[in-house]
């Protein structure tokens, strides 16, 4: 193999691959972990570091501030609990994909984590930039299928505002687990379904018909 | 300053301190509004409140448990003055016209700085959740309630029709953008937004479902 020809630079390169990607599952799961124990705030890179088992340089070469850590952390895991959906139908779609985020956020310490990143996402412009990107961008992508497939089945007009009706899908939603005034209960769940469902149907999420 | 004003007109009763103190409590209210919109609530200080008021920092202490409760009241002062009570004669006119109060007040103003600044602040501090809840989503839902009521009385929305989950599908995405930042709050969303609500109202989506759990 060429490699071994060229002496022990590219040998390291070689090793070190896969024990840093080991050491990245390592560390994001203990940022992960501790975000959720301890919130943002009290969460500090000296404890992922242990936690994780490796130095703190090893985690400041990748991420530049706690912050970015916490993000990235989040993502994965919060991700991975919100499937593309498609059932066949406008309802199905927005009751599947409010429910796994209901499910995901409700009384969890994922919901705590995502309230307390939304917090700090307030205070620091950079972070604020990489959450839209990272995070909000990927799952609206994602939740903005359903209105593609809603109009491509004619069950509501072709120029439906897909960003409004995903946005009156779960910014009450937000708006409750930010708030807290109201549970993000099944009825919840099933009366923010109706009332998007019945505005779209009736066209009243096109701008140009009025 | 404050203790200096004479008071002459005040009649020689038992509440004779009572106007000082009133006036002492709006002069900490409107320092620490004025500190909250300029430095956020991160930044401002008990201290900072005080030499701006006139005041000892003892004073603010007695009358607020913290920099988080001093803060939401005076927010509160000056937000609700601007969202009046509504009464168009419609639940379309209703609805846009609190909407677009709402836009106004806080799109790209430092009240609206102060408000996230708050939202963000009772994620991390649960009395200041409390208070929160009762000084001001409960007050500003009670509002909105007769709003309702009224659309039902007028035969315009069904009855049943749950001002919660209507009021949810109005402000949450308002609420959204603001803190997310993600998309404009502009007069095409006022009116997408009224749209969708008043459709879906009218067509009886904002009545609760019963029996159809599980």
């Amino acid at each position: 193999m060429d490699y071994v020809n060229k002496g022990i630079d590219l040998d390291d390169a070689h090793r070190t691959r896969p024990r840093g990607e080991l050491a990245k599952v390592a560390i994001l799961r203990a940022a992960s972990e501790l975000l959720a124990e301890r919130g943002l705030r009290q969460m500090t890179i000296e404890d992922v570091a242990a936690r994780a088992g490796v130095g703190k340089s090893t985690i400041y070469r990748r991420w530049p501030s706690k912050g970015s850590l916490a993000l990235e952390a989040f993502l994965d895991d919060f991700l991975s609990t919100q499937p593309a959906v498609n059932t066949g139908s406008l309802e199905g779609d927005l009751r599947k994909a409010l429910g796994a985020w209901v499910t995901t956020v409700n009384g969890t310490s994922t919901g705590r984590s995502l309230a307390c990143l939304i917090a700090e996402v307030q205070l620091d412009p950079e972070m604020g930039f990489a959450w839209r990107e990272n995070f909000l961008e990927v799952v609206r992508a994602q939740h903005r299928q359903i209105v593609v497939h809603a109009i491509a089945r004619g069950e509501i007009p072709s120029d439906s505002d897909a960003n409004l009706l995903i946005d009156m899908l779960f910014g009450p939603a937000y708006h409750r687990l930010l708030h807290g005034h109201l549970g993000l209960t099944q009825e919840f769940v099933e009366g923010d379904v109706a009332m998007v469902v019945a505005g779209a149907q009736a066209g009243a999420a096109v701008l140009s018909r009025r | 300053m404050l203790d200096s004003v004479p008071d002459n007109s005040e009649p020689k009763v038992t509440t004779r301190g009572r106007p000082r103190s009133e006036r002492a409590r709006r002069a900490i209210l409107g320092a620490a509004a004025e500190v909250l919109a300029e430095q956020g609530l991160r930044a401002m200080t008990i201290e900072e409140v005080a030499t701006r008021a006139g005041v000892g920092k003892a004073t603010i202490y007695r009358g607020w448990s913290s920099k988080g409760t001093l803060a939401l009241e005076a927010f509160l002062d000056e937000f609700l003055s601007t969202q009046p009570p509504i009464d168009t004669g419609s639940i379309e006119g209703d609805v846009r016209s609190a909407l677009q109060a709402w836009v106004e007040t806080v799109n790209g103003t430092t009240t609206g700085r102060s408000l996230v600044g708050l939202i963000a602040e009772v994620q991390l501090d649960p009395e200041l959740g409390v208070a929160w809840h009762h000084d001001f989503v409960d007050v500003v839902r009670g509002q909105h309630r007769r709003m309702v009521d009224r659309a039902i009385a007028r035969g315009e929305l069904p009855r049943g029709s749950d001002v919660d989950i209507m009021m949810d599908l109005i402000y949450g995405p308002a609420y959204h953008r603001l803190m997310q930042g993600h998309l404009a709050l502009n007069q095409e969303f006022v009116e997408l937004v009224t749209a969708m609500v008043v459709a879906g109202a009218k067509a009886g989506a904002a009545v609760p479902r019963v029996g159809t759990l599980g």
